[in-house]
């Protein structure tokens, strides 16, 4: 089964995106925040990570670059809203492979995981 | 609210939210028996009052942000503008008939990403609003490109008191009314740098024209 790592501050959108991509067929790990999910990553191995941006003690970019850093080849996805979305040419420092904005359609999210996964589904 | 909280209550904190909104409905609808009446017509209700949360946000959004900036733009072609539209209506699979009819010769100076949201809005505002279809087309005129939206028929199509404040949308949902304010929107990306906006009822017909100021 493929793993998703999903690192979200809200406790409603964890519960929604992990019961969709669950019904998808993923496997998912959970993680609160972006010292959570730098340690979830690095044991769980995920074959994607999809983070939010904003969230307390370590966001998202900062947890994705600090990945980055350690030598981590995981595609990443940015989940934020439409104006926090970073530019283009700083995906690439973040490992950042696609970017959706707040609020999304649930149907486009999980084409991109299948996407990046290459999990049929 | 300063303009900084401002950009993150309605940018980020209400995004929240309202993406859980859309993750319970496509939940629900994935589980529910297509036989439960009563849970369709929920699952109904919740979609159309979140939908419409979204796009009211959104055009709210996009308006504030417009007002914030009035940043110079650098020309561009007026014969690029309509097949550019053309083609957001068939990527997107917008419920709207293509344009008809040329940029024509000039340049604009009014910023492209905004215009193209504002006039592809007015057109779906419009056919939502109207019982009847609308028709679109652009024509040249002296120092301006015309965007005309053309409703034949009954008066009581539209109520401009209210087009530019509110439009109700009949969908198929018994959740009314649908408020969208993207013609506000539209007039703000033209008026400021010299194009109009205006409804008028004429021979029949309603019709809204949106001049599009051609640098000189």
């Amino acid at each position: 089964m493929t793993r998703v790592l999903l690192v979200e501050d809200d406790v409603h959108t964890r519960r929604v995106l992990r019961a969709v991509l669950e019904n998808e067929g993923f496997e998912v790990v959970e993680a609160e925040d972006g010292i959570q999910g730098l340690a979830a990553a690095e044991s769980q191995h995920p074959a994607c990570i999809l983070t939010d941006k904003m969230m307390p003690r370590l966001d998202g970019p900062g947890m994705l670059a600090a990945l980055k850093q350690r030598g981590s080849t995981i595609p990443a996805v940015l989940v934020s809203a439409a104006h926090e979305l970073p530019r283009a040419e700083e995906f690439e420092a973040m490992g950042i492979v696609e970017t959706v904005a707040k609020p999304f359609a649930f149907e486009r999210l999980v084409d991109v995981v299948r996407r990046i996964t290459g999990e049929k589904g | 609210m300063r303009p900084e909280d401002e950009k993150l209550f309605f940018g980020h904190d209400l995004a929240t939210p309202l993406t859980n909104l859309v993750g319970a409905h496509y939940l629900l609808r994935m589980s529910l028996p297509k036989d439960d009446a009563a849970g369709q017509e929920s699952l109904q209700i919740l979609e159309a009052n979140t939908r419409a949360l979204e796009r009211m946000l959104g055009w709210y959004w996009r308006l504030r942000e417009l007002e914030a900036s009035r940043e110079p733009v650098a020309p561009w072609p007026a014969d690029s503008l309509v097949p550019r539209l053309r083609n957001w209506i068939e990527v997107e699979g917008l419920p709207i008939p293509p344009p008809k009819g040329e940029g024509g010769p000039g340049r604009f100076a009014l910023p492209a990403e905004e215009l193209d949201a504002g006039l592809l809005g007015a057109a779906l505002t419009l056919q939502a609003a109207a019982k009847v279809p609308v028709a679109w087309e652009f024509e040249p005129r002296e120092g301006a490109l015309v965007s005309r939206w053309v409703i034949d028929g009954d008066e009581e199509a539209l109520d401009p008191g209210r087009l530019f404040r509110k439009v109700y949308w009949p969908g198929p949902s018994k959740v009314k009314p649908w408020l969208d304010p993207c013609l506000p929107y539209l007039r703000e990306v033209l008026e400021p740098r010299g194009g109009s906006l205006e409804l008028t009822w004429a021979e029949g017909k309603w019709a809204l024209e949106a001049a599009l100021p051609l640098l000189p």
